[in-house]
């Protein structure tokens, strides 16, 4: 029972998606009534989560705990962020609101099961919708030749590791897809076979999380596209994906780790220089912060690499707090608009400081949460990842991370200068309220949780940190 | 009481700067609210702290108050302040200092109020950095006086952003060199260590060299010692906000009080060996710094060139294998503060005014008798002469140096007294009538404020002559 009232927030969305078919078929629905449903169905399944925040409850297919629900909880929380700032923008341009929000609430949807699924078939096939989704998200952002071509070439990526994926189901036979039963049946399948399984199951998760080499497709999706798809590409899925990676790796994978280990090692160094590098050599806001989510999804692979307990929890809170700030600089972008129109390139918000000082300024406190600067929770992440690096006796690691951000800072100032220390060259549009009350409630969660880390519900996490 | 009046000290500014953000500017865009906040919170902060001097024992020098803020990130599960008399010296200096800065701002109009309200962060965090009694805590205030520097240099200096970028990264990397050497401390510890106990701590020598060479580097990486000196030349010389001269100028305070608290009788061994290379790195910086303040026209240039000479010469004496010398530091540090920010403060001012006369500055102060007064008196205090605690500590520490090395000591002996002659000819060549040309009747005296508070600080250097601590009851 206990596991169906689980499912709540699942039939809140459903029930959510349902209504805007019934509106769109209905007619004479706003873009505004289509954003209503929406957040109302959010914040029903958010409630609905909450509610059951303390319990683990499993079902066939699926299963939850509190890492599950707490990530489904942000999810959710971004998705309503998102989907506020957003509305602006379809009112304005007169864009299809229906199909966006029942993207997201889709999208939504498939996160949680991504999240809260034990078996790979429902997990592989929620990953393969939300592919598809991603894929529709950018074809309501299609504006440009670039883009278009840009979406093509993720189609047919994305189909090519769900291929791979969908190969290592079929060796893997439909009975061992189970999360528990699927490692012995793996092992058991012959080394070629168990190596090819693998890598069907890896490809997928770090082609979608964006780890370097596999990176490409997300700075290149998010630069042209526009930011309200920007804004869900760099922060919606990537919580639930993560959060899947690291159940699967400790379910399925723990037995291989030995060899997994050195190879993450790999990726993460990569993925943390890739990303810096990357992030100083554009001038696009959205590809610096693109870049920088690369570096930061390295330092959580070097963080968790080891994938002991205090890793698995040192790698779940980055996400949670690197997601929370950059949750606040995408909501101060939506306020870099001029006749309209949002502005992406360095050059052109310029002296934004000096007419939205409390935006700028806001802004200012996200990236250095983002920078890793104490007392910010960028740097209790930090200062967990390097505990974690001497536990494990990997001091090394410790100065791949701190060259890293050294390397992505100066693409920070480039930001910080144009907002808070250049002339003003644009006039801009005035910023809605509902940007700032947004930006106040980031701002006080932050404080709240520099002061307080134990709301963010992870006392059990620390103490294992602490250790 | 004195466990909550600590924290308040630390705090107070931090809280003023919310009531600075959301002040109204008038018409003109000049923020005299901010200003008057500002005025007020520092002049707050400096009656606590006055009577925090009278709460704990002068006489001892080990950290006496503490106050504690549970953190359950902080190994020990609380960040821990406490205070002696070298601390409460440091941070009354400082408020002194942001106090006259602020004066100092009247006449500049741009940013007031972003200058003013990351003046306040600032005065917050280097509370909190001096006032330190746990590794954690000294580390998490190290950091934060960064970010509200960076954003004053940045302001008050648009069009040379790249300095502001220069100052961030150079003190990002003491601060992550920091950072690691103190992860590596707690490892070796697995405990809170307090910040006067980090030298007893037993480690490998191996393991000691690598943290030593952390800690130093991010100290070293705070003061305008070459070759680590580029941030502070690049941004001073750029500045021509005096509030913002004033923070930047006490940046260095915190690298040499980080050198105090963590070694303050002998280097440790494993770096020991260094040591003669760096302070023959530190008198050549004073020597150059010195003679370019000879053959420097500018009085912004020779004022800058004094108080980093001053820096470097409190550096020497810390670097001397004795801990005698931590109060007589202490008591010149706090006159020197004084003094290098009363300066500024006229120093700025007598440069605003002279942009308006067609030739050089010369003469200038034939025409400002209130800020002839204040600045003779001044620059003779901050010249060593016997009117202040600078002259009889500085006379002691000298004498250490010169004790230890008598090279070293005669090198630092000859640049402090061609910091006296230059500052004695810079007062000299503006005074001199003779090189009077037209404009002087556009020149104006500084305002009776300015002139009250350079003559309050001349008063009280020569009470700090008589007795350091008169101020005590």
């Amino acid at each position: 029972m206990s596991g169906m009232f689980g499912l709540l927030n699942m039939f809140a969305l459903f029930a959510g998606m349902l209504w805007l078919g019934i509106q769109r078929v209905w007619g004479g629905f706003s873009a505004k009534d289509y954003f209503l449903t929406a957040k109302i169905s959010v914040v029903a399944s958010i409630v609905f989560s909450l509610l059951i925040k303390e319990e683990n409850w499993a079902i066939p297919y699926f299963s939850a705990n509190v890492p599950s629900i707490w990530t489904f909880v942000l999810t959710a929380g971004v998705v309503y962020l998102w989907l506020v700032l957003s509305l602006k923008w379809f009112v304005v341009e007169d864009l299809p609101a229906c199909l966006f929000c029942f993207l997201s609430l889709a999208a939504l949807l498939c996160c949680h099961t991504i999240a809260s699924t034990v078996n790979f078939g429902v997990l592989f096939g929620a990953m393969a919708v939300l592919a598809l989704i991603n894929y529709l998200f950018l074809y309501l952002s299609q504006q440009t030749e670039e883009l278009h071509n840009i979406s093509s070439r993720y189609g047919l990526s994305v189909l090519f590791f769900i291929f791979l994926a969908a190969l290592s189901l079929y060796f893997l036979t439909p009975e061992n897809w189970d999360l528990q039963h699927s490692a012995g049946a793996a092992a058991a399948a012959g080394t070629l076979k168990t190596y090819f399984i693998l890598a069907g199951i890896l490809f997928i998760f770090l082609f979608m999380l964006a780890v370097a080499p596999l990176h490409f497709w997300f700075t290149d999706t998010i630069a042209p596209a526009v930011l309200p798809v920007a804004f869900y590409f760099s922060l919606v899925p990537q919580i639930s994906l993560w959060t899947a990676f690291i159940k699967v790796n400790l379910q399925v994978l723990r037995p291989l780790m030995d060899n997994l280990d050195a190879m993450y090692l790999v990726l993460g160094v990569l993925s943390v220089f890739v990303g810096a590098i990357g992030a100083n050599t554009s001038r696009n806001l959205k590809k610096i912060f693109a870049c920088s989510g690369i570096y930061n999804l390295g330092v959580m692979l070097l963080t968790t690499a080891s994938f002991t307990d205090k890793s698995v929890f040192a790698g779940l809170v980055y996400m949670q707090v690197y997601i929370l700030a950059l949750a606040g600089i995408y909501t101060v972008f939506y306020g870099f608009k001029s006749r309209g129109d949002y502005l992406y390139n360095l050059n052109m918000i310029g002296g934004f400081a000096k007419v939205r000082p409390f935006a700028a300024g806001a802004l200012l406190f996200f990236m250095a949460s983002l920078a890793g600067l104490a007392p910010l929770p960028g740097f209790w992440v930090i200062w967990a990842a390097m505990g974690g690096f001497a536990h494990t006796a990997r001091f090394g690691l410790t100065a791949v991370v701190l060259g890293g951000m050294l390397l992505l800072i100066p693409a920070y100032l480039q930001v910080v200068r144009a907002v808070c220390f250049s002339k003003k060259n644009t006039n801009f549009d005035r910023t809605e309220n509902s940007i700032y009350a947004i930006l106040v409630f980031l701002t006080v969660l932050i404080l709240l949780l520099v002061c307080r880390p134990q709301l963010l519900d992870i006392q059990m996490q620390w103490a294992a940190l602490a250790g | 009481m004195a466990e909550n009046l600590l924290l308040i000290i630390i705090f107070l500014p931090l809280f003023g700067s919310l009531f600075v953000a959301f002040s109204r500017d008038d018409d003109a865009g000049v923020s005299r609210n901010a200003a008057n906040v500002s005025v007020w919170i520092v002049c707050c902060n400096i009656l606590l702290i006055l009577r925090l001097f009278s709460l704990i024992d002068v006489n001892l020098d080990a950290i006496q108050v503490f106050g504690r803020i549970p953190w359950p990130i902080a190994p020990g599960g609380s960040l821990t302040f406490g205070a002696d008399v070298l601390a409460l010296l440091i941070v009354l200096g400082i408020h002194v200092a942001l106090l006259l800065g602020i004066f100092g701002l009247k006449d500049v109009k741009e940013s007031q109020k972003g200058i003013l309200f990351s003046s306040l962060l600032f005065l917050s965090a280097a509370g909190g950095f001096f006032l330190a009694a746990d590794l954690f805590a000294f580390y998490i205030f190290f950091v934060l006086m960064i970010l509200p520097l960076f954003v004053q240099i940045g302001l008050s200096n648009g069009s040379g952003q790249k300095t502001a970028s220069r100052f961030f990264l150079y003190n990002i990397l003491g601060a992550f060199l920091f950072l690691i050497s103190v992860a590596a401390l707690y490892a070796a510890k697995n405990d809170a260590i307090m910040i006067d106990h980090i030298s007893d701590i037993q480690m490998p020598r191996k393991a000691g060299i690598f943290i030593w060479s952390g800690v130093f580097l991010a100290f070293v990486l705070r003061l305008p010692v070459w070759p680590f000196h580029y941030w502070i030349s690049s941004v001073n010389t750029a500045l021509k906000n005096p509030l913002v001269f004033t923070s930047v100028s006490l940046m260095p305070v915190s690298g040499l009080y980080g050198f105090i608290r963590f070694w303050p009788a002998v280097v440790p061994e494993e770096i020991s060996s260094f040591v003669p290379v760096f302070e023959f790195l530190c008198v050549l910086t004073m020597l150059y710094l010195a003679f370019s303040g000879y053959s420097s026209t500018s009085s912004r240039d020779k004022l800058f060139s004094y108080i980093f000479i001053y820096y470097l010469l409190y550096l020497l004496g810390v670097f001397s294998p004795t801990d005698v010398l931590q109060r007589n530091i202490a008591y010149s540090m706090f006159a020197f503060l004084l003094v290098s920010a009363a300066m500024i403060m006229i120093v700025f001012y007598i440069d605003r005014e002279s942009e308006k006369l067609q030739n050089s500055p010369n003469g200038i102060l034939c025409l400002q008798p209130k800020a002839a007064l204040a600045y003779a008196l001044l620059i003779l205090a901050g010249a060593g002469f016997p009117v202040s605690a600078l002259f009889w500590n500085n006379f002691v520490i000298v004498s250490e140096i010169l004790n230890t090395d008598v090279y070293i000591g005669t090198t630092a002996v000859f640049t402090m007294l061609l910091t006296a002659v230059f500052q004695l000819q810079n007062l000299y060549d503006l005074r001199d009538k003779s090189c009077l040309l037209p404009g002087q009747e556009k020149i104006r005296d500084i305002d009776n404020l300015r002139f009250a508070a350079g003559t309050i600080i001349v008063m009280v250097l020569f009470l700090s002559f008589i007795k350091p601590l008169w101020f005590v009851y």
